[in-house]
């Protein structure tokens, strides 16, 4: 049995449905698409009820939509009398839609240009969907202005419409009962496409008025007949040039019928809604008998029937039906008859009359769906033999098929029969979301060429890192912030993180003055010691330092290691056997060198009360003081440890010795090593007992790494690189390109090693400090004290003009005149008779006290070799003309001196800052019954932090023989077992924060008689 | 609001040229007018000035609004109008839109209008002639078209006067908008070929550098407009417009969230007896742009003088037609 479907429903279609059984009767598709408007009530398929009476839709924003994932709603109604199917499409360019609670969610989760863009690709399939499907497509647009996106929708409709061909006509195949030109054809025919404008914005009376002759207006009907006219012309023009019309509609998406109206201008009046009152006075008339014809009576009733019909199944679907006065009267079937008829009567009314009115749209619909249903019709326009495919649909095969085509256009996501280039065909993506993934995908690209770009071989994390953050930053630059930004950044941090993993892991291992190792990690695969048994190379900080050996007279280079002896003694120990070797020197007392009793020789201050009386303690003068030759090295049977490269230690100091002193004071010197070693034999069991612990210890030990024997191609090639880089500009552009650690940067990899070397017992410093016990003996010492010669070797009006490196004007000692009182009158006299004459001039004796002058200076060398003097503690000294008259007295007893100092050299200038280090102490000593006294102690950073001084044991300092002309060398690098001290950085302000020389390291002894 | 900024500007005389009549910057073939640089003899030396541009889609009363925001007085005298032609009746039955170029008018209080020609429009379609390069379709020529004058309006503009009426959604517009402060900075972004090292400091207050944007709402049904009818025109704005490109809320305007400094303005029937006169609504808007914050203009540390900003707009111009990312965008379009 079949029943008459009437009414509205829903594509997709549910044909389970026991209430809607469809009938076979041919149809015309008619569908409404385009923009509605918050004013109209959001329903722009209004407009069909001056054709039809009566509404196929309900206002949307009187209640929530129901949206799935398609995003779009495609509402049916079918009109059994018309035998006409509407298709209302409602999407992303109706308010009400917009509005809508799944949008708004859909807008919260994406970013917006995704949601946009997402909206839009579902309208436009639906769109396909809608052009497939249907006879007419009314396009609604708000304004009578036409809307550009109109045109450049349907060009890009166009093309994929063709393309996805052959996919709707394979599914089509799959509906049964479907006519072989409309699977061929892909859809029922070539849509006409009309277009309803409205009139809200034109005056169209005083268009009517200005169109007229002088006083004579023209109707509004006509005025607006005449921009519906311009109209037409406007977008035939347009779709001509853009090619969406052709003359052959079979190539076309959609066709405008050429001999017929396809713009209506929608009136106001038609649209506005009338009051309750205008109902209400309506139904007056009614019921006071105004309707006696029998033809106008019959045609109410019928009509009355039909609004019941639908009022019916529109209770049945829950769609309010809407009538006059814009109030929803929902009919309840229990009501009493009357009033349902009344009501009816009432609507019919109203359309009557509102058709009556108006009667333009229904005839301009009106032909259109008549050429359809008898037998369709031909848009062709000249000579063309094709007969276009026309189709009329049966109902329920066009309910089939929409359905069927509704999965494939609208959801092709979940139609597993689709190719993938179809699916990809059919996702559109708007051209902001590609236009901002193109940026993004550029900035991308160029932020991991920024990372790759002049990327070192081999690089530790902390330039990833920072490469890293910088290539992030330049991404950010370049790109904007959208939904792409996580996705390309993740990606980006992944690639650069894979780049930098993929053998270019460098080593971690710092060297003691921070800077870092170059080589790759799997050189150096661990930064503990571990007993592999496997030889591991060397490590290689590309960074040297020029600097002079322990009188200050030669210079060498001196390799970056991580090997606190090379750095300290073995550097310094390589020169003196080109230079220094043949002064005077005092043996510190270390383990290697001197026999530890000779701590309290002569050269050393008294011993704090506490340690027993001074006068008691013997005082050796000849184990302390001697002539050495350079001492055997332990280390030299590796060869790693000979980080100075005696080959091109420079000699710039002007040798007086020959060969053949030479020679002599090397005899001497094995002799005077003899000596000492016979007398140490006895006196280091002694210490054995003392410092037993400390022996048990390697000093060495202090070197967290493995070290084996350098191979003799690996020297090779350190060699040639310094050859390499000999000029000065070479080793500029050197220091620049090493990456260098400063004191307040944190290193995770040192701490580590720092944790797993805690072990160890802090004995294994090799320095004397605040920290040691006070009866520590080094295993070698770091400092070195040597006298350059007799006190005349330095005159105040030249200054220092044997030693190289000096900053011009920077080389004069600073003098200081320093008063003796005596206060026993034999010793006054002892004095003078010691003086003699000559001597006595130069004293300045006044009464019981005279005044010696002592000359100081406190010397800074920077990486470079750059050397100059102080006058100040913080004021290089620069003395243009002539020697400086700046009296050094505060330096020698009051001042706290950096430690480091920005260079004053030309090259800081230019390229940067190079900080020099307080380096030397020179000290001469005036031919005068006093002694000077040399006491210096470093703390290399800020507080806390352990003191350094030379000798173990705190306080004592080391008398300096007077007339003569000592240099002290202090450590290059401060270092506990917790790791060292590293230099600061350049660019930020240095000051006494960074280390500094306490005050009191020059004192002068009370007149002493036993050396004069 | 800064009323001192608004009287400053109104107090401040020193015209050197009356200006009456729209001078017609950019030509409908898109290039400079020949002869633009006599522009300069309505210019002046001076920093104090601000500068509106007015954009919208064809018939949304671009002209008018940016005609009323000339008027000085409430209620000028008559023959003192000064202003941009409007759209009439021979325009509409052509379809076609009225300015046909980019107009400029300066007032002695030293505001000078920017009256873009209709972006996105029928009738600029219908006017454009192809190129010589007929791979490029119409369309996609528009686009690229409207993309440019946008592009332009967001450089040189202080205010960006969006122009959208209310049955319009203006979506195209504003995405459109989106698009060309993308690609702005894009094109800007390529444009610096040094790459700083130094990363950039957030966090910091930085200077206004983008023209701020205001959208007008148009030809509103309602004098005062409900506020469901504001909230969806404000959720709808805020959607296309990104506040990290586009600098679009300063805190004016009727939008209930104030994301967006929108506007509303009713829709008056009859425009050509009420055209003289400001409307309350209309007077907001005014001063409401008077006082914004200026911007700043790259490659200028302090305000340029009204000359030197007319020589950044030529200067931009030429950049923005030399720069082939305008028409790649509109390439993209699907």
């Amino acid at each position: 049995m079949k029943e008459i479907f009437t009414g509205p429903f829903q594509i997709p279609f549910k044909i389970d449905n026991g209430s809607l059984i469809v009938g076979d009767e041919s149809v015309a598709v008619v569908s409404i698409v385009g923009q509605s408007e918050l004013e109209d009530g959001c329903d722009k398929a209004a407009v069909l009820r001056l054709m039809l009476g009566y509404s196929i839709s309900k206002p949307l924003h009187l209640q929530p939509l129901q949206l799935d994932d398609s995003l779009v709603l495609l509402n049916g109604w079918y009109d059994k009398s018309l035998r006409v199917v509407f298709l209302h499409l409602v999407g992303c360019q109706d308010q009400a839609f917009l509005n809508s609670e799944a949008v708004n969610d859909l807008y919260e989760k994406k970013d917006s240009v995704a949601a946009t863009s997402l909206l839009d690709q579902q309208y436009k399939r639906a769109l396909l969907f809608v052009f497939s499907m249907s006879h007419f497509v009314l396009w609604r647009f708000t304004t009578h202005v036409l809307d550009t996106t109109c045109i450049t929708t349907l060009r890009s409709l166009h093309e994929i419409r063709t393309e996805v061909l052959q996919a709707v006509s394979s599914a089509l195949q799959e509906v049964g009962d479907v006519p072989l030109s409309w699977v061929n054809c892909g859809r029922l025919c070539c849509p006409r496409l009309l277009f309803l404008f409205s009139d809200a914005f034109l005056d169209a009376e005083e268009l009517a008025h200005q169109l007229g002759p002088e006083g004579e207006p023209v109707s509004v009907d006509n005025a607006l007949r005449t921009v519906e006219r311009s109209l037409e012309d406007q977008i035939y023009r347009l779709m001509r040039r853009t090619w969406i019309i052709t003359n052959n509609t079979a190539n076309a998406l959609v066709s405008l019928p050429p001999r017929k109206q396809y713009v209506y201008l929608v009136s106001r009046q038609q649209q506005s809604i009338p009051t309750q009152d205008q109902a209400l006075s309506a139904l007056e008339q009614l019921c006071s008998g105004s309707f006696q014809e029998s033809a106008a009576a019959v045609d109410l009733m019928r009509c009355s029937l039909h609004a019941l019909d639908n009022a019916q199944l529109l209770d049945d679907s829950g769609v309010a039906q809407r009538s006059g006065g814009g109030a929803a009267v929902t009919r309840k079937k229990q009501r009493a008859l009357p009033d349902v008829l009344a009501l009816n009567l009432l609507n019919a009314h109203i359309s009557d009359r509102e058709t009556n009115n108006e009667r333009r749209f229904s005839s301009f619909l009106q032909q259109h769906i008549s050429s359809a249903l008898s037998g369709g019709f031909d848009d062709n326009v000249g000579r063309s033999n094709t007969v276009p495919v026309f189709v009329l649909p049966k109902l329920a095969t066009w309910l089939s098929a929409a359905n069927r085509l509704y999965q494939l256009f609208i959801t092709p996501e979940k139609d597993e029969t689709l190719s993938a280039d179809v699916l990809e065909r059919l996702t559109l993506e708007s051209s902001e979301l590609k236009f901002v993934r193109n940026t993004c995908r550029k900035a991308y690209e160029s932020a991991l060429g920024f990372y790759t770009f002049n990327v070192p071989q081999h690089y530790p994390v902390h330039t990833h890192q920072d490469k890293l953050l910088e290539s992030i930053a330049c991404y950010r630059r370049l790109s904007c912030a959208c939904a792409f930004t996580k996705e390309f950044e993740e990606r980006l941090v992944r690639e650069c993180e894979q780049h930098w993993q993929d053998g270019r892991l460098g080593c971690e291992q710092l060297s003691l003055t921070g800077h870092i190792c170059q080589c790759p990690r799997q050189d150096h695969p661990t930064l503990l010691h571990e007993p592999s048994g496997k030889e591991l190379p060397d490590h290689k900080f590309g960074a040297q330092f020029v600097k002079h050996c322990n009188c200050g007279h030669s210079k060498g280079r001196m390799q970056d290691s991580v090997v606190l002896r090379a750095l300290n003694h073995d550097f310094y120990a390589q020169l003196e056997e080109v230079c220094c070797g043949q002064l005077e020197r005092y043996c510190f007392p270390s383990r290697e060198n001197c026999e530890p009793h000779v701590m309290d020789g002569p050269f050393l201050r008294p011993d704090p009360p506490d340690k027993g009386d001074k006068s008691s303690m013997p005082r050796r003068t000849q184990s302390v003081w001697e002539r050495m030759s350079v001492p055997e090295l332990p280390g030299s049977e590796d060869g790693s440890e000979s980080s100075a490269d005696v080959s091109e230690v420079s000699k710039i100091r002007d040798e007086d010795s020959s060969a053949d002193e030479a020679e002599h004071s090397l005899s001497d010197d094995h002799e005077i090593n003899e000596d000492q070693d016979k007398e140490k034999q006895p006196l280091q069991d002694d210490e054995t007992d003392d410092h037993g612990s400390h022996e048990q210890l390697p000093d060495d030990g202090y070197e967290p790494h493995h070290r084996s024997a350098e191979t003799a191609s690996n020297l090779a090639a350190a060699m040639a690189e310094l050859q390499l880089d000999d000029t000065n500009d070479g080793r500029a552009k050197q220091e620049q390109s090493i990456t260098r650690v400063h004191s307040h940067q944190i290193f995770t990899a040192d701490e580590d090693a720092v944790q797993k070397s805690s072990s160890n017992h802090f004995l294994l410093d090799p320095m004397v400090s605040s920290d040691s016990p006070p009866d520590f003996v080094p295993l070698y010492s770091s400092w070195s004290l040597v006298c350059v010669g007799a006190s005349s070797l330095y005159s105040h009006t030249i200054g220092i003009i044997d030693q190289p490196g000096f900053v011009s004007s920077s080389n004069f000692l600073l003098p200081w005149d320093y008063t003796v009182k005596v206060h026993n009158r034999s010793d006054w006299r002892a004095i003078e008779q010691r003086l003699g004459r000559k001597s006595k001039e130069k004293i300045n004796i006044k009464g019981n006290e005279f005044s010696v002058k002592i000359f100081i200076g406190t010397e800074y060398e920077c990486s470079a070799g750059h050397r100059f003097l102080m006058s100040g503690p913080k004021t290089p000294l620069y003395s243009k003309q002539g020697h400086p008259t700046i009296s050094g007295r505060t330096i020698a007893l009051s001042a706290i001196c950096p430690l480091y100092h920005p260079c004053i050299c030309r090259e800081t200038k230019t390229l940067g800052l190079h900080l020099a280090q307080l380096t030397r102490l020179h000290v001469v000593t005036p031919k005068a019954p006093v002694h000077v006294i040399l006491n210096p102690r470093i703390q290399p950073g800020s507080a806390p932090c352990p003191t350094y001084f030379p000798i173990a044991g705190g306080d004592s300092g080391i008398e300096l023989r007077p007339g003569h002309y000592w240099v002290m060398r202090l450590p290059s690098v401060y270092a506990t077992d917790a790791g060292p001290f590293y230099p600061p950085d350049p660019s930020q302000q240095v000051g006494v924060e960074n280390g500094c020389l306490l005050p009191g390291c020059f004192s002068v002894s009370e007149v002493t008689f036993k050396i004069l | 609001l800064k009323p001192s900024v608004f009287s400053d500007l109104e107090n401040k005389v020193v015209p050197s040229k009356e200006m009456r009549q729209p001078f017609r910057l950019i030509d409908l073939d898109f290039k400079l007018c020949e002869g633009h640089t006599a522009f300069n003899a309505y210019l002046l030396e001076q920093t104090n000035f601000l500068v509106v541009g007015v954009i919208g889609r064809q018939g949304v009363g671009k002209s008018t609004i940016a005609s009323l925001l000339l008027q000085t007085k409430l209620n000028p005298p008559a023959g003192s109008d000064r202003g941009f032609r409007v759209s009439g009746r021979s325009e509409l039955l052509k379809g076609s839109h009225c300015t046909g170029g980019l107009d400029v008018l300066v007032t002695p209080q030293r505001l000078i209008v920017l009256d873009f020609p209709a972006l996105l429009a029928p009738g600029a379609m219908d006017t454009t002639v192809g190129t010589s390069d007929s791979r490029i379709p119409l369309e996609m020529l528009v686009q690229t078209r409207s993309l440019q004058f946008m592009a332009l309006a967001l450089r040189v503009c202080h205010v960006v006067v969006v122009v959208q009426d209310s049955r319009e959604q203006g979506t195209e517009l504003l995405k459109c908008l989106q698009a060309a402060a993308v690609v702005n900075r894009s094109d800007e972004a390529t444009g610096t070929h040094t790459i700083r090292s130094t990363p950039d400091l957030c966090g910091e207050s930085k200077p206004l550098v983008s023209s701020t944007v205001m959208v007008v709402c148009n030809k509103m049904s309602s004098a005062p407009p409900s506020l469901q009818a504001l909230t969806f025109i404000e959720r709808h704005v805020s959607r296309h417009l990104r506040p990290g490109l586009l600098n679009m809320s300063s805190g004016v305007g009727e939008a209930p969230r104030g994301t967006v400094n929108l506007f509303t303005l009713p829709f008056i029937r009859n425009c050509a007896k009420e055209r003289n006169s400001l409307s309350p609504s209309m007077q907001t808007l005014r001063s409401a742009i008077m006082g914004l914050e200026r911007r700043s203009f790259p490659g200028y540390d302090s305000p340029p003088t009204e000359r030197a900003w007319f020589e950044y707009t030529v200067r931009q111009w030429e950049k923005i037609l030399k720069s082939s990312l305008y028409l790649d965008y509109s390439r993209l379009f699907p």
